[in-house]
């Protein structure tokens, strides 16, 4: 491993928080110091939190999404961040000009037939500004660039078949106390487009501030469908992103333990249940 | 002097614009450079608090600079060359109590737990909706305000999908003659500089905004 390697590994365990605190403190005060290493830490974290808006992000960029979504300066800039990689995973590459310019033909005309069926849609039912929530207890958050689908009917707003809208984003709160064998749990129903379902778990008082969490996510047999990385509890709120591709319709039990050291101890579960829309 | 006294004391001291001006002094004897300097470390700190998890890193980090300042005042000197450790020991304190404070707070809330089952709905008001969508439309300028060679940079940078990500972008620094550091802090100036130019832009169109709905109102007074 080169040295710039071995630099790179030991601020991306910073970010992870998994750095051993004597070594934590050393890179501290070096950060203070040092504005180009400093600068390679914002970069890298930067561009975790671009991969986690891209989708897909390893599993260990847990404890970053879920510093994240404790706050909503951090949630603000996932969403600004979709909103770019979206944009730039839609644009295509440079070189590839001619198909793109040919490709651009089609748009303008498909974009014109949007135009004018959006415009007709406004004149009978007025403007629409959000995806309808399917049911009581679950409201889709449409991302960014399917916000931009659904909106205004301006021409400059026409998405155009190059920008995909991106999934929504349909999000549960979870309060403690959700137990085995209690009263029904929440469901939630998922559209075919919804890419993310987003856990808010309300966190029990004995959690201490910063413990280190981990969830795993069991269907109805029991077998793990899902598990977080090491999860750091910044407030009395944790936010989880499962891939709703994850989810097939069912119920679901979250189990949240705390782990100190080798020893992990249960803290709380949440149970709700997954239906799908056709 | 007593710790009673002693506490109360530093329960008492508030930043007086003579302190901070020690404080200035003590970062750097050139004024100019001295609040660069103090802006500077604010910066981090900031940033080292919200990495710790923080919620408010912003109190904690007024809350170490009142105290570095109250040190200055009793005698406890700064090294301008390198006033980092002296810092960052006093923002570790800082940090401790917070979480000390934290706990006792958890504490005393533990006896009032919920126990019913209980669903909480997270909606999204209208006006974030619409603020996305101007962010959008700012995001578009934004980008065709770049330069192609950026653009490029960037739009090749997050093409891959993840399970390529990695190789993708060290084939793309060695294309490019460079390590793979210098190659995402130039990807995250790029994206610095998109993500600025959105909120410059997303503040003119408010700006816009209120002007045009101020008119209107007018209009309307005007016309009874």
């Amino acid at each position: 491993m080169t040295g710039e390697q071995q630099d790179t590994e030991r601020l991306r365990t910073y970010l992870l928080g998994t750095l051993p605190a004597d070594e934590r403190e050393r890179l501290e005060i070096e950060l203070l110091r040092d504005d180009a290493l400093y600068e390679a830490l914002l970069a890298l974290e930067d561009e975790a939190v671009h991969d986690l808006a891209a989708g897909g992000g390893s599993a260990d960029l847990a404890p970053i999404a879920a510093r994240l979504g404790s706050t909503a300066e951090g949630r603000r800039r996932l969403a600004a961040a979709h909103a770019l990689v979206g944009r730039l995973e839609a644009r295509p590459p440079a070189r590839r000009w001619l198909p793109a310019l040919a490709a651009a033909a089609a748009v303008l005309v498909l974009a014109g037939l949007v135009w004018f069926l959006a415009t007709r849609q406004v004149r009978q039912h007025g403007p629409r500004r959000a995806q309808e929530p399917t049911i009581p207890g679950a409201v889709a958050t449409p991302a960014p660039s399917a916000a931009l689908a659904t909106a205004s009917p301006a021409p400059e707003l026409v998405p155009t078949p190059a920008v995909a809208p991106l999934g929504s984003v349909v999000t549960l709160a979870l309060q403690t106390g959700l137990v085995r064998g209690g009263s029904e749990p929440a469901r939630i129903s998922l559209r075919p487009t919804t890419a993310t379902v987003r856990l808010r778990l309300t966190l029990p008082p004995e959690v201490a501030p910063g413990a280190t969490l981990r969830a795993t996510l069991l269907d109805a047999d029991g077998a793990e469908v899902w598990r977080s990385g090491a999860l750091h509890a910044a407030r009395r709120e944790l936010q989880l992103d499962v891939a709703a591709t994850e989810l097939p319709e069912g119920d679901y039990e979250l189990a949240l333990v705390a782990e100190a050291g080798e020893q992990s101890q249960p803290i709380a579960e949440y149970s709700f249940g997954v239906l799908r829309e056709r | 002097m007593s710790d009673g006294e002693g506490a109360a004391r530093r329960r008492e001291w508030t930043l007086s614009p003579a302190a901070f001006d020690r404080l200035l002094t003590a970062l750097d004897a050139d004024p100019a450079r001295a609040g660069d300097r103090y802006e500077q470390i604010r910066r981090k700190l900031t940033r080292l608090f919200e990495w710790r998890g923080c919620v408010d890193p912003a109190e904690l980090v007024d809350r170490t600079f009142d105290r570095v300042a109250r040190r200055l005042e009793e005698g406890a000197e700064l090294t301008a060359r390198d006033p980092y450790a002296y810092v960052y020991g006093v923002a570790m304190h800082v940090l401790q109590e917070h979480w000390r404070a934290s706990a006792r707070e958890a504490q005393a809330t533990r006896g009032a737990r919920e126990t019913a089952t209980a669903v909480e709905v997270v909606t999204e008001g209208e006006e974030e909706l619409l603020l996305g969508e101007q962010r959008l439309r700012c995001l578009e300028r934004c980008l065709r305000d770049l330069s192609a060679s950026g653009r490029r940079l960037l739009e090749a940078y997050h093409a891959a999908p993840p399970s390529e990500r990695i190789v993708r972008r060290q084939a793309l620094a060695r294309d490019l003659g460079l390590t793979l550091n210098a190659l995402r802090i130039q990807a995250f100036r790029l994206r610095e500089r998109v993500q600025g130019c959105i909120v410059d832009c997303v503040g003119r169109e408010g700006e816009a905004g209120k002007r045009i709905a101020t008119f209107r109102t007018l209009e309307r007074e005007g016309s009874r």
